[in-house]
């Protein structure tokens, strides 16, 4: 187990967005948090990276209780994410980015830095555009360069908020093997989508978050025959149409 | 960034706001006893700010009306009566000064007011007195509209007296130095961008050419303002024999010393504020060499008053008078008691009567008010002022004649 | 000729602007407050020295060190103390650091009095270049503000602290990804933007007065200067800088003295409504 969250809440003013979620993910697994638009997938990842304090609950991440932890020092541990909408240094390049992920890498005392950012950039497909600044690249490559940037500092676990989120099915492919790639690199995986489809092959576990709770969680197969998600997703029980829509 | 720069714009009005939260207000009348009772002490309240912007000046004014007290009193009192000083701080703000002119004369039951460092407060003030009928000497408040307000309705402010100085005299006090000292045919002004500074420049002007002296230019610079390189060079263009210096606020300590620093060839006289200020010319080493300046007094012998005031100000708070706070205070004090022992009762008719028709001793020469609009007459034979120069950190008196300490020291570099 | 004397006169006031903006910008860009008790610190430098100097009798450079690194300590408290609780509400920052700024006003007054005070110049004399003349006070302050903006440039080039800075500065959620400590940097930033008013303060004040408002008018500055060159741009708002002193200097003398103010703020508003963004500002147009 290399993470675990206990009884997690999070208020803002009277609205709970999150409520009460426990649960646990294993070293190298790769895991899908799914759920309607405004269900709290994005607030429970800032409690899960500290971004936001939760207003009750713990975060216990390799054996460590973290919930007081500030986001620079998860990272430090080994916790990386990256956003639904991309946060890019407009004036940095792209291997820049990599670069400054690298000063916080455990290992960087016995890596080569110029190496691990050809390497990097590789495994991305951005080694073309390496001295381009990030103001000047599209949405797919911002995606790409934003998963890049979390690999450098070297973690243990990736949280992934919607990846594909605008994407076309060209640059998600791609995508989804640069993601494949880190999992047989040993790296577990959260990943936020709104669209099941995306990572029905990937994942190994799906959670169902719905209005701040855990609805349901299983594999995928599980999920998809749901009643309880389809109602969910559709306010109706048509698990043939929900099939589509997922 | 839209966000951003709306907030910037929230800042402004804030900033504006601030600036402009003095506002005036209409006053009520107010009851006013006249306590005859020789055993009854004579009250005077004294409106004077101790907070607020002008709270430094306060101080200065009570140490300088403790002393007439002190000395009315050893002389026997106002007719026996024994003179009780009553402060109270109006922040040099219309609002409190209203207030606090009710508060005095209703529950303190004061016989009458002295003070007001502001034209503002003196006008609003001076309502309340004359609805309460109580004497009131307005000792520091300048502007010209104070002399208008009585002289168009002299008979509701029958009590009112302008014992300061009117904005003319600032500039009739700086004359004798184009006239007398300098000879100059021509001066430039430089001055601050500020509604005072204009008025003093406009009647400068008149009086300048009544007597014969042009203006060859001015400059009206920001009161922020921290760099006068472009002033400096338009003076030096227009070639005056004098600079007259209005800027008495901050910038001036910066324009008087890129002038000395650019040894501009000309004489410079200010008319007041910063750079007449003993406490601000400490630090400024040889760059307040050379500066002119008019003052309100100073401790020569004006009037058998004067140097012996001045010792015993120094002796009793250990600092030096300002030749103004202090002065006008005392004085509007010893103006009150003499002209009630002159009409010989406490009746307040008899009062008016006499402060319009006789004259008084002050420490800056002799009080004579004009019979309209109740202003102290300046000039020879009536108030007067001096004419001062800085010259290593010392006020060197430089005019009138008859007590100064040398003529006008000139810069080398002067032409 | 007078056009030569013009320029270096406003070349000259220039640096100081910049040094006094550099920090307001820093500040802006790192922390995304709009600060309006940056003047304070303006003010602080200057009463310290007059303390050291004055007081204590200590000689300017031992003085002027003292006052900014007292500076920089007090900046770091308030920050701690004060803004970091509501560092996310950009309105109460206004109203907070408004209010804090006339307490300290106030607490100014009450230490020490509110007469105006002077420093002695610490270079008397002017040199004669041909006819131009270099005030050789404002020389030196100009010299030594040169010197402290390029060190602040180098170090946000070169450091890995100028460098986590320029990241928060440019994309601070990107910035807490990559592990950098946010709330440290802007801690340090705010303390690095107090050092930088009071050491324009230390340079200016043995030639302007010192008094306890002072600081309003630098900050009114200030704030145009980033505005014009583009919020949290340190390129711009040096450039800035300079534009507004020249911009001051050359209308007072060709137009008229009491514009230079105006004069300003007139440019400022053209270039806002042609350039929302300022001069150099590009940041948050990504
Ligand atoms: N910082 C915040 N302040 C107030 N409400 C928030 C904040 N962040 C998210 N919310 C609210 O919390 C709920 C969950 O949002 P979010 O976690 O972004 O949903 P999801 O990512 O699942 O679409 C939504 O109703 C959203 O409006
Ligand atoms: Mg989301």
């Amino acid at each position: 187990m290399v993470l675990e969250a206990r009884g997690l809440t999070k208020r803002f003013g009277g609205l709970v967005a999150v409520s009460d979620v426990s649960l646990t993910i294993n070293q190298g697994e790769f895991v899908g948090l799914i759920g309607p638009n405004g269900a709290g997938k994005t607030t429970l990842f800032n409690l899960l990276t500290g971004f936001h304090r939760p207003s009750a609950g713990t975060v216990v991440f390799k054996g460590e209780d973290i919930t007081g932890l500030k986001t620079s020092g998860r990272v430090h541990l080994g916790l990386a994410r990256t956003f639904q909408i991309v946060q890019p240094f407009p004036e940095l390049t792209v291997s820049e980015h990599v670069q400054v992920g690298l000063l916080t890498n455990k290992r960087k005392k016995q890596i080569n830095v110029q190496q691990e950012i050809e390497e990097i950039l590789n495994a991305v497909g951005l080694v073309e555009k390496s001295n381009d600044l990030a103001k000047h690249l599209s949405l797919g490559q911002l995606k790409r360069l934003e998963i890049a940037r979390a690999m450098a500092t070297g973690p243990s676990m990736i949280l992934l908020d919607e990846p594909f989120g605008g994407l076309g099915q060209h640059e998600i492919a791609a995508i989804q093997e640069l993601i494949t790639d880190l999992q047989h690199k040993g790296v577990t995986i959260l990943i936020i989508e709104h669209v099941l489809k995306a990572i029905m092959n990937l994942c190994q576990r799906v959670i169902v978050l719905n209005e701040g709770r855990i609805l349901a969680q299983g594999t995928p197969e599980e999920i998809i025959n749901n009643p309880e998600v389809v109602g969910a997703y559709l306010g109706k029980t048509d698990s043939g149409q929900l099939k589509k829509v997922l | 960034m839209v966000k951003r720069n709306k907030l910037f714009a929230v800042a402004m009005v804030l900033f504006l706001l601030v600036g402009t939260l003095g506002c005036s207000s209409q006053s009520q009348s107010g009851s006013g006893d006249s306590k005859d009772n020789p055993k009854q002490p004579y009250k005077i309240g004294l409106l004077i700010p101790m907070s607020g912007d002008a709270g430094d000046h306060g101080q200065i004014m009570i140490d300088g009306a403790k002393i007439a007290q002190e000395e009315i009193n050893a002389a026997g009192g106002i007719l026996g009566r024994q003179v009780e000083l009553i402060p109270f701080d109006s922040a040099a703000n219309t609002e409190k000064g209203v207030t606090g002119a009710k508060k005095l004369i209703e529950q303190d039951k004061v016989d009458a007011l002295v003070g007001t460092y502001r034209t503002g407060v003196a006008l609003a003030v001076m309502d309340v007195a004359a609805d309460a009928k109580i004497p009131f000497l307005i000792s520091m408040a300048a502007s010209d509209e104070i002399r208008n307000k009585i002289g168009k309705d002299n008979s509701y402010y029958k009590y009112v007296f302008k014992v300061a100085p009117d904005v003319a005299d600032y500039t009739a006090n700086l004359l004798p130095f184009l006239t007398d000292i300098t000879k100059a045919k021509t001066y430039y002004y430089a001055a601050e961008n500020t509604a005072w500074a204009k008025q003093l420049g406009s009647v400068m002007k008149k009086q300048a050419e009544a007597a014969g002296i042009k203006l060859v230019g001015e400059a009206y610079v920001d009161t922020s303002a921290t760099e006068f390189t472009a002033t400096i060079m338009d003076i030096k263009k227009a070639n005056p024999d004098v600079v007259v210096c209005g800027i008495i606020t901050a910038p001036g300590v910066p324009f008087a010393k890129q002038y000395y620093d650019a040894k501009v060839p000309v004489p410079m006289v200010v008319t007041s504020g910063v750079l007449t200020i003993p406490n601000t010319i400490k630090n400024m080493g040889a760059q307040s060499d050379y500066i002119s300046f008019g003052l309100f007094n100073i401790d020569k012998p004006i009037t058998d008053l004067t140097v012996p005031f001045w010792e015993k100000f120094q002796e009793k708070y250990g600092y030096r008078g300002t030749g103004f706070n202090e002065v006008k205070t005392y004085d509007s004090i010893r103006i009150l008691a003499e002209a009630i022992n002159k009409a010989g009762s406490f009746d307040k008719d008899a009062l008016a009567k006499t402060l319009e028709t006789e004259q008084f001793k002050g420490l800056a020469g002799t009080y004579k008010f004009d019979e309209t609009d109740h202003q102290a007459k300046w000039g020879e034979g009536y108030v007067n002022g001096v004419l001062a120069e800085w010259k290593d950190g010392k006020a060197q008196v430089i005019w009138p004649e008859n007590v100064r300490d040398s003529a006008l020291i000139r810069a080398p570099w002067w032409k | 000729m007078a056009f030569i004397q013009l320029v270096i006169s406003g070349v000259l006031q220039g640096g100081l602007y910049a040094l006094i903006a550099l920090g307001l910008t820093l500040t802006l860009g790192v922390m995304r407050i709009t600060d309006l008790s940056y003047g304070v610190y303006y003010t602080l430098g200057a009463y310290f020295s007059f303390f050291f100097i004055i007081k204590l009798g200590f000689n300017f450079v031992l003085a002027g060190i003292l006052s900014v690194v007292l500076a920089f300590l007090i900046g770091l408290l308030v920050e701690r103390l004060l803004l970091r609780r509501i560092i996310s509400d950009e309105l109460s920052v206004m109203i907070l650091t408004f209010a804090f700024a006339y307490a300290l006003e106030e607490i100014i007054v009450f230490v020490w009095g509110s007469p105006f005070r002077t420093l002695p110049p610490y270079a008397i004399g002017t040199l004669n270049i041909g006819g131009i003349l270099l005030e050789k006070q404002r020389l030196v302050s100009f010299a030594v503000a040169v010197v402290l903006i390029v060190l602040v440039l180098l170090f946000l080039k070169k450091t890995r602290f100028g460098k986590a800075l320029r990241m928060v500065s440019q994309q601070q959620h990107g910035a807490y990804l990559v592990g950098i400590d946010v709330q440290l940097i802007q801690r340090l930033t705010f303390a690095v933007g107090s050092f930088l008013a009071a050491s324009a303060a230390v340079l200016l004040s043995p030639i302007y007065l010192v008094y306890p408002a002072m600081g309003w008018s630098p900050l009114l500055k200030a704030f145009g200067i980033v505005i014009l060159g583009g919020m949290g741009s340190v390129k711009g708002t040096i450039i800035a800088a300079f534009a507004l002193a020249l911009i001051e200097v050359l209308s007072s003398y060709y137009i008229n003295q009491s514009l230079s103010q105006v004069s300003f703020f007139v440019v400022l508003i053209l270039v806002i409504l042609i350039r929302p963004s300022g001069l150099f500002g590009n940041r948050e147009g990504v």
